[in-house]
């Protein structure tokens, strides 16, 4: 029932975007998120698209998860491109709607910022879709490490982090199983009023959370026996390792930034 | 021979307990190194507050208990704990890394080993349970029986000179089961560690040098596993099972069948048949 | 109440790049009163056939036929609780299934979802305590201050207070000691008895289909590959090992005594107390015979 889900899930590959370090992808993506703001006209709007079904080529990822990723946020994306058409009240009248106009720079803004959106959600499912979850982790513990000096317990949060999306499977699995079992008994959370549904979700909940808690304390123990005492004399399985196309990742990614600079309006 | 676990009239009562009777009530045993030891009897007899005991989860309320020599308390407890490796029950609750080697790697990493050694330990803790195939694998891409290895390779990557084995097969199929009792058979032949498995599974049971039978919080019998099962009837009313050979024996011997007494693998009722086969 | 699959087929996550056939063209009928063993390896498809036992899974091809109601693949179905009430499913460790407040508000959970009166499901709820043989002053506990066996017990209790007609266990007594295994098998058969259920067991345990089950399939990489009584399906060895499964040991124990004697036996004994028993006499005649 829940194995639709897309989002969060890693496509194995052997593509150029997956084999670059996830510190290195993390910042390529969030000056990426920076970068697009720099694009103000058709041409820079355009090259953003270039630029993205182009790292989209080079990860070697079906465009169908494209489309899957992009499916939730469909609705959203239709809204803000409706929002600024009929509320830019700029350039000449394209149609007289009688009790509203729409005019040709509500158009263009629209489609603007729904290029805007697109792109952005692209490229953070690449970034999903191509690094695991656990070296999305590691590269943010790295990359937060120097604020461990104003006392962020950056390791723990890591921990934590790589903990709960170890046991999501796991948790998916039992909400699974017992919303089966319950559904067995004759509770029903798909169909009837949302009142009913709502009290069919207690006995769906209350056996989740015993589990959860149940889990929590086995892994507390397990880990407490196998001498986890805090980040403090910890050393690191997981490397991360740096390389030339690394740097070169961000290099044309700043090469994309001062092309936009150049040529916006 | 040097003595690895040593418990001197350990009792223990949990504190929240209504009722006021011992979980545990005036044991002692030791295990000496490179043995094998398991610890049998019905749910609720004990057993699992023992291996808390040993791992220091609990501090006995009576008498001491003894790892490597010293006793153990709050001062010895993480040195003690990093010679020491325990897989327990629940398959999925003790898999802690993201994938099978960063799991075989979480005890090293907070024992500090630096990492090429970490690689190399990991590497050849998958090797003897026989899962270098998975350094990779996450989790929930494998077989219950495949956790459980995962989780002996975490416990001898540090090389411990006790393993703890707490009801390690008792959530597995079939298949599973025997996967993990190969790969401790395998183990066994290949290494000196010394193994106390916590267990109602009869097979595990009777691959140990010596079972103790629990219940009721004591200590009820002690032995090498064919002494303890001839005591067939005790058994039987503690709610354990006799091996199958054994059930079959004691079957025939009620019809009148010459078979001896003292039968526990299937090898041995063969053998018997036979005999009385041919004497016929 | 028959139930019958007729080339079912079933992929979890249908329609997209993640899509897992688990089940191929199964047939299996299930006649009613009849107590049913569906064994195989984890992941051979047996847990996929057992949710659409009730409707829990709907088949992605074929039908399955519940009593009078038939699920089409592809059709929608209207109304599913008269089928669900009068299938009972005991899934695995059912213990992770229990929430309410008491014991007795837990088993009246199912009866009283479809629609049994309260009176009624918490009359139903008295007597199953007993019958489980759990202690008196149950009821008003919660379930979560029970020990692991009782907690079993219990989440058995809340499906049995459905009264079904028909009752699906899956892996019944997994996780649980010697004891208790025997005792919950038991009490099983004899409901089987007393209250004419159909039983449809789902398990890996040779030994437990053989002593309880008086129909056998077997379910190999999504397809039903054998079924029959347990005496035609025990007596293929050569077939069970190529799905790597192994004989019930009271029958391998049979065959080697064959092998001594020189002489097979006329039937499969299952039991190993059956099995004495032919032992025993195999030997007495020998020895009449030599007199």
């Amino acid at each position: 029932m829940l194995e639709k889900m897309i989002f969060g899930r890693y496509i194995p590959g052997d593509s150029i975007v997956h084999r670059i370090d996830a510190r290195a992808k993390l910042i390529f993506v969030f000056l990426f998120i920076a970068i697009v703001f720099l694009a103000n006209s058709w041409i820079t709007y355009g090259l953003l698209i270039l630029f993205t079904l182009f790292i989209v080529r080079l990860s070697g990822i079906r465009f169908y998860f494209i489309v899957m990723g992009l499916k939730p946020v469909l609705f959203l994306l239709i809204f803000t491109f409706l929002l600024h058409t009929f509320f830019t009240k700029e350039g000449t009248v394209l149609l007289d709607l009688g009790f509203t106009e729409i005019y040709t720079g509500g158009v263009i803004q629209g489609v603007f910022i729904a290029i805007r959106f697109f792109v952005l959600v692209v490229m953070t499912t690449i970034l999903t879709l191509t690094t695991t979850p656990i070296s999305i982790t590691d590269a943010l513990e790295l990359l937060m490490n120097p604020l461990k000096k104003i006392k962020m317990p950056v390791h723990e949060l890591a921990l934590m982090m790589s903990i709960s999306l170890r046991f999501i499977p796991t948790l998916m699995d039992e909400t699974d199983k017992i919303m089966k079992a319950q559904m067995a008994r004759g509770s029903d959370m798909t169909t009837g009023p949302f009142k009913e549904r709502l009290k069919a979700v207690v006995p769906l909940l209350i056996p989740l959370f015993v589990s959860a808690f149940k889990r929590a304390e086995d892994l507390a123990t397990a880990m407490e026996v196998r001498g986890y005492k805090g980040g403090e004399g910890r050393t690191r399985f997981r490397q991360l390792d740096w390389k030339m196309r690394d740097t070169g990742a961000i290099i044309v990614l700043l090469g994309l930034a001062v092309a936009l600079v150049l040529l916006r309006s | 021979m040097t003595t690895v676990v040593k418990l001197q009239d350990v009792s223990y009562t949990y504190p929240s307990d209504e009722v006021v009777k011992p979980a545990v009530s005036h044991v002692s045993y030791s295990v000496e190194q490179g043995e094998w030891i398991a610890i049998v009897g019905h749910n609720g007899s004990g057993k699992s507050t023992m291996a808390k005991l040993i791992n220091g989860l609990l501090f006995p309320s009576e008498g001491v208990v003894e790892l490597f020599g010293q006793p153990l308390n709050e001062d010895t407890l993480w040195e003690s704990r990093s010679q020491l490796g325990m897989v327990f029950q629940n398959p999925d609750n003790q898999f802690v890394g993201a994938t099978v080697q960063d799991d075989v790697a979480f005890a090293l990493e907070n024992n500090g080993i630096v990492y090429e050694d970490m690689v190399e330990r990991v590497h050849s803790a998958l090797q003897q349970v026989q899962m270098a195939d998975f350094l990779n694998q996450e989790p929930h891409h494998l077989s219950g029986g495949q956790k459980q290895r995962v989780a002996i390779a975490g416990a001898i990557a540090m090389r411990p000179k006790l393993l703890i084995l707490d009801e390690a097969t008792s959530m597995l199929d079939p298949q599973g089961r025997r996967e993990v009792i190969q790969t401790l058979q395998m183990l066994r032949e290949s290494s000196e560690v010394t193994v106390l498995s916590i267990t109602h599974d009869l097979e595990e049971a009777m691959l140990a040098d010596r079972v103790i039978v629990m219940n009721g919080g004591e200590k009820f019998l002690e032995g090498r596993p064919e002494e303890v099962f001839a005591n067939r009837e005790q058994i039987t009313k503690l709610g354990l099972d006799l091996p199958f050979a054994a059930n079959v024996a004691n079957l025939l011997r009620a019809r009148g069948v010459d078979v001896p007494a003292t039968i526990m693998s299937e090898k041995e009722l063969v053998e018997a048949l036979w005999t009385l086969h041919s004497d016929k | 109440m028959d139930i019958t699959l007729r080339q079912v087929s079933y992929a979890y996550a249908a329609g997209t790049p993640f899509e897992k056939r688990a089940l191929h063209e199964v047939d299996l009928t299930i006649p009613t009163g009849s107590y049913q063993a569906i064994i195989g390896h984890t992941g051979s498809g047996k847990s996929t056939v057992l949710q659409h036992l009730n409707a829990i899974l709907k088949p992605t091809a074929g039908t399955v036929t519940i009593g009078e109601k038939v699920l089409e693949a592809g059709v929608k179905p209207k109304e599913l609780k008269s089928v669900r009430s009068r299938v009972g499913i005991v899934f695995q460790f059912p213990e992770h299934q229990l929430f309410e407040e008491t014991v007795e508000k837990d088993i009246m959970f199912g009866p009283m979802n479809f629609g049994v009166p309260e009176e009624e499901a918490r009359r139903r709820a008295h007597e199953l305590v007993g019958l489980l043989g759990l202690p008196e002053g149950t009821l008003q506990k919660s379930p979560f201050d029970l020990s692991g066996g009782q907690m079993r017990r219990v989440a058995i209790a809340g499906v049995l207070a459905m009264d079904p007609d028909v009752l699906v266990l899956d892996e019944p007594t997994a996780g649980l000691d010697p004891r208790g295994r025997k005792e919950i098998m038991n009490l099983f058969a004899r409901l089987h008895e007393e209250k004419n259920l159909t039983t449809i067991l789902v398990t890996h345990s040779m030994e437990d289909a053989a002593r309880y089950a008086d129909r056998v399939a077997i379910m190999h990489s999504g397809r039903c590959v054998v079924e029959g009584t347990p005496q035609e399906v025990f007596a293929q060895d050569e077939l069970l090992r190529d799905f790597r499964l192994e004989l019930p040991q009271s029958v391998k124990l049979q065959r080697e005594f064959e092998t001594i004697t020189g002489q097979a036996f006329p039937v499969l004994y299952l039991t190993e107390e059956t099995l004495a028993e032919a032992i025993a006499s195999h030997f007495e005649q020998e020895s009449e015979g030599t007199r």
